[in-house]
């Protein structure tokens, strides 16, 4: 809803909306096997149900390197500028934020533990706080490990699976 | 086929054309003959051209193109067709270029424009879940003028513009759909002219193809070799 709430979104969301946009709109029939949760349009649907919900949408200049990493593993090299096409269309439709977060802001037993992406969308969500932040990730081990860890309740973020 | 020594069977020249030509063009033609059905040009103001529907000769990996030239030179009435089809695709990139062109300039569609943002944000209040634009404002003429010039009838549930589109679009595409009825029009005339001529040159490259991989006996696409036990090929994505 508009007013605050604000969706913090890790790299598997992003790329699933990729690929669903590559595949069901635009046709890229190849990269339909990579498709792991948007196999429904109801899927889809429901995930962009969810997503509209929040006011703003961010995430981490991390996501965007792994985003490239994702992209980079995809062959024929020569539609590499089609899926970039497609991510920063995500993006721009979106509205999405992106914020930079230095290593030396992060906790070094955290980025041990989770890995410098993971961290940067909690450290996101920690510098947003007054925007009751919720981190969307398809990751179930990052999901489960927050809330092993008892992440959210400590830092008072949700962590939640768009998917489910 | 116009050369004189005949390629044998299972030859590796033919599979080239096979492989590196003609499977990448006629996959390309199937997605863009989809979108073109639905005319969705994927144009953008941006690039001023189609994302996704290409000149033929950039859906061919740039290192491939010796077998492009060695495949026209054996097929030389494809270098026509594949001109052809690049022709009409800048004709519709012209086309919705200056469609595009006219409807921002056009007083009457700024003017919808401006009523449409008013009404919108006088509902805002009302609508909790409608997204505040003020941040793309300036950017709205441009976003709805791209929708019509590809036709885009909704958007999905998660773009900003969702709510604003699913509210208004029926106006915009009644109103401007037609608009400068002439530029329209153009834009409608070199879609189907440019559907005509990638629907028939798909169905006669796939025809080829078939004569090919018949007459030589190879596959149609290639046979992968068992796989290396390296992990990084394993996770390479093809498409």
């Amino acid at each position: 809803m508009r007013g605050t709430s604000m969706a913090i979104l890790d790299t598997g969301p992003i790329w699933e909306l990729v690929l669903y946009s590559a595949v069901k709109q635009l046709g890229f029939a190849n990269l339909e096997g990579d498709l792991t949760y948007f196999v429904r349009p109801e899927v889809y649907q429901n995930c962009g149900d969810f997503l509209s919900t929040f006011a703003g949408k961010t995430t981490s200049a991390s996501v965007v390197v792994e985003l490239y990493g994702r992209i980079q593993r995809t062959q024929p090299k020569k539609g590499h500028p089609d899926l970039w096409e497609l991510v920063y269309e995500e993006f721009r439709r979106m509205s999405m934020d992106e914020d930079i977060v230095k290593l030396l802001d992060m906790e070094l037993d955290l980025v041990a533990k989770f890995g410098p992406t993971d961290v940067s969308l909690l450290e996101i969500a920690r510098r947003n706080m007054t925007q009751a932040p919720v981190i969307l990730t398809v990751d179930r081990e990052f999901h489960a490990r927050c809330k092993k860890e008892e992440v959210s309740s400590e830092l008072r973020i949700e962590v939640c699976n768009p998917i489910y | 086929m116009t050369f004189d020594i005949k390629p044998g069977r299972g030859s590796e020249r033919v599979k080239a054309w096979v492989y590196a030509i003609l499977n990448p063009v006629i996959e390309a033609l199937r997605r863009e003959t989809e979108m073109l059905r639905s005319g969705n040009l994927s144009w953008r103001l941006r690039s001023r051209r189609c994302e996704y529907i290409r000149p033929i000769s950039v859906l061919i990996d740039w290192d491939q193109h010796p077998n492009l030239e060695d495949f026209i030179a054996e097929h030389p009435t494809f270098s026509g067709r594949f001109s052809q089809h690049d022709s009409a695709l800048a004709g519709v990139e012209q086309a919705a270029t200056e469609y595009v062109q006219g409807l921002l300039r056009a007083r009457s569609f700024q003017e919808q424009v401006g009523k449409c943002l008013a009404d919108y944000e006088a509902r805002l209040p009302f609508n909790p879940a409608y997204p505040d634009l003020l941040n793309r404002r300036d950017k709205i003429p441009e976003e709805i003028a791209e929708f019509l010039a590809n036709n885009s009838r909704s958007l999905p549930r998660h773009y900003a513009m969702y709510s604003f589109w699913k509210e208004y679009a029926g106006t915009f595409q009644e109103d401007f759909g037609g608009f400068t009825e002439t530029a329209h029009d153009n834009v409608k005339v070199k879609t189907q002219e440019l559907l005509g001529i990638s629907g028939q040159l798909s169905v006669d490259l796939e025809a080829l193809r078939l004569m090919l991989v018949r007459e030589y006996d190879i596959p149609a696409a290639p046979i992968e070799p068992p796989r290396a036990n390296f992990p990084e090929n394993n996770s390479s994505t093809r498409w």
